[in-house]
């Protein structure tokens, strides 16, 4: 995937990475309306239309500081796409119908669609992953909240107040469980199918 | 309880599998593809909920910035529907008060920087943010200590060099703790990008030569301020009485 060329909208990938307000506010500017619109078209309100956008950035954000996200597609199309799907799936959980009043249609490429499917299936497992750490008993979820947040286990194990060596193997063996958890889960299942 | 597969699955990641050991991983791993898979999600897992993590407080930060920016653009946008009406009353009110008080005021009244001074209310502090250093700015800057919030400002604005907004309440709490010629610097740099802000680092720069009895400079910062922005209104006025 890093081998690819960086389409030159690669900037506002960059720009979330830096918290560049300059550029972000120019994402704002040129993209945010079309999607406001959408929103708004299609039963939601201004917050609703916010809340999209923000969500759909940060979850941008991650990919790319997480996995490199390189852009190979226009950003307009992309972003537009990933949104308008999140607002979808909104409209889903609330049971309402997907009535599309407007779907501004620009030419979308497969590449556009590629890129955006990549980015939801990274979202959906970075989801599933945090929902069934939550769902771990307490000393799981303790230690490796801990773990993963502070990275010396050195300093993990002072904080628990138990041995480097013991904190080391209980780690492996909470995350060996927690494997267990996703692979049994419904939804991992349908991820892995995609 | 211990199941010593984690253990090898982690002393495997972690490249501390040696020897033996590390030959019968490689063996099992090329022929049974379920236990590859295993050790495969078990990476991802750890890696995913490793960078969640430990990023929490930068996603605070993007999230709260991606936060103002969207209400700076609605806000530009209703205030671009009002600011006539808001202007003609305003005339209306500065012609009411003109008749009343008549002319005998309106000479040797030179503005004083005082006068303008009221700055915006800041509120950037990032919700979780562990040393909560940008909550002890705010509350600085907010009750007018501006000596402290410049100390806390001038540690962060490093760190923060991209973040327009702290930048220019950096620059107040250097006019206010009479640090002119660097408020000039952050200020000049930000009225020469093309951030939201330009237009009132502009105001600031004209209030920053004000305080100095500069009124000539003050007069050619403000005279830069477009028409149809927040700031004009402000720099008409004081133009006026320059």
């Amino acid at each position: 995937m890093n081998n690819k060329e960086a389409h030159k909208d690669q900037r506002y990938i960059e720009a979330l990475l830096r918290n560049d307000s300059k550029l972000l506010s120019e994402i704002y500017q040129k993209f945010a309306p079309k999607i406001r619109r959408y929103v708004l078209n299609n039963s939601g309100d201004a917050d609703a239309a916010q809340d999209i956008i923000q969500e759909t950035l940060v979850t941008i954000y991650h990919q790319a500081k997480e996995k490199g996200l390189v852009l190979t597609a226009p950003f307009d199309a992309y972003f537009f796409l990933l949104c308008k799907r999140r607002w979808l799936n909104v409209l889903k959980k609330r049971g309402q119908k997907e009535v599309t009043k407007i779907d501004e249609n620009v030419s979308i490429s497969d590449n556009v669609y590629e890129q955006a499917a990549e980015t939801e299936l990274y979202e959906s497992r970075s989801v599933l992953f945090q929902s069934k750490l939550a769902e771990m008993g307490k000393a799981c979820r303790e230690l490796l909240e801990k773990a993963f947040a502070i990275k010396s286990m050195e300093k993990v194990a002072e904080a628990l107040g138990i041995s480097y060596a013991y904190a080391r193997k209980k780690k492996s063996q909470c995350i060996g469980k927690l494997t267990q958890m996703v692979q049994a889960s419904a939804v991992y299942q349908q991820l892995k199918s995609l | 309880m211990s199941n010593p597969k984690y253990e090898h699955i982690a002393e495997y990641l972690s490249g501390n599998l040696k020897g033996d050991e590390l030959k019968a991983f490689e063996k099992k791993l090329k022929e049974n593809a379920d236990f590859a898979e295993e050790v495969r999600l078990y990476a991802e897992i750890e890696k995913s909920l490793s960078h969640r993590l430990s990023h929490q407080e930068e996603e605070n930060e993007l999230r709260h910035n991606l936060q103002r920016i969207a209400k700076e653009q609605t806000s530009i946008k209703t205030k671009s529907k009002v600011i006539s009406l808001q202007r003609y009353s305003k005339w209306l009110v500065a012609a009411s008060i003109a008749l009343l008080v008549g002319i005998f005021v309106v000479q040797n009244q030179t503005p004083i920087y005082s006068d303008y001074a009221s700055h915006a209310t800041m509120n950037i502090s990032v919700r979780g943010s562990s040393n909560g250093t940008l909550e002890k700015v705010q509350d600085a800057f907010n009750t007018k200590d501006y000596a402290l919030a410049y100390t806390h400002l001038s540690r962060l604005s490093e760190y923060y060099k991209d973040n327009t907004e702290l930048q220019l309440f950096y620059a107040i709490s250097m006019i206010e703790t009479e640090q002119y010629d660097l408020a000039k610097i952050v200020l000049t740099k930000i009225a020469d990008g093309d951030s939201l802000f330009k237009n009132e680092a502009l105001w600031y720069l004209g209030l920053n030569a004000l305080k100095q009895n500069d009124l000539e400079t003050c007069k050619t910062y403000l005279e830069q301020i477009p028409q149809e922005t927040e700031e004009y209104e402000k720099a008409k006025s004081l133009l006026r009485k320059l």
